[in-house]
């Protein structure tokens, strides 16, 4: 087992796979959750408490830890060209510079804006009717932007290494 | 709409002026304008990315 393996082989594999549970979590909420609440919450009684007491916290344990998880391998791939990528020192660094830009927004979102917001609406942090209004619609834009941020993201990290091809890059 | 106001100087009267409501639609409220935004910004981003490696 070399260190060009560890490095290339099972940090880009991790790396992918911390992704895939990250960013599958986030379209979950915004393709699947979101609009099943709404729907299970508009009947008479509302029928949707099953989710927001068992599915939700899971989901969003998972979904902020694959977030660190992803993030941490990302940085672990890029290595000593950590720097070259975040501060766009040498232009082959560029794309995934943007991309590692992207997905360290997103992080932050997670983290500081729909983390802190969510645990008032699940009720593990008390809040009045007013905090949670305002709460509800912070989290709900945080998660929107990542879903819209997540789309150039994957672009750049899919397709960093093809820039470099004429037929890409023009 | 022109009144005469304090004194009987001509001055505009906004109650009478037509208002106009528009209200300004957030993409990030639907799926699909989240989607085209996120589209949107990929392009953006690509030509921003090759003018930086030089064109």
């Amino acid at each position: 087992v070399t260190w060009e393996f560890i490095h290339y082989g099972l940090g880009r594999w991790l790396h992918i796979l911390f992704g895939v549970m990250w960013v599958g979590m986030l379209y979950y909420f915004n393709f699947v959750q979101a609009q099943a609440l709404a729907r299970a919450n508009a009947e008479t009684p509302p029928s949707g408490a099953g989710i927001t007491k068992h599915v939700a916290p899971l989901a969003l344990l998972w979904f902020r830890w694959a977030a660190v998880a992803t993030w941490v391998m990302g940085a672990f791939l890029l290595g000593d060209k950590f720097g070259a990528a975040f501060l766009f020192r040498e232009p082959a660094y560029v794309p995934i510079g943007i991309g590692a830009w992207l997905g360290t927004i997103m992080l932050f979102n997670v983290w500081v804006l729909i983390w802190p917001n969510q645990k008032r609406l699940l009720g593990m942090v008390p809040a009045g009717d007013v905090e949670k209004a305002k709460a509800r619609r912070v989290a709900f834009l945080a998660s929107r932007t990542n879903v819209m941020l997540s789309i150039p993201m994957i672009f750049f990290m899919a397709s960093s290494g093809m820039f470099h091809f004429p037929v890409f890059a023009g | 709409m022109i009144v005469a106001g304090p004194g009987g100087t001509p001055c505009y009267d906004r109650r009478a002026a037509p208002i106009r409501e528009t209200t300004m639609k957030n993409p990030l409220d639907s799926l699909w304008g989240t989607v085209i935004a996120g589209l949107v910004l990929t392009v953006v981003l690509y030509y921003l990315a090759r003018a930086m490696m030089g064109g």
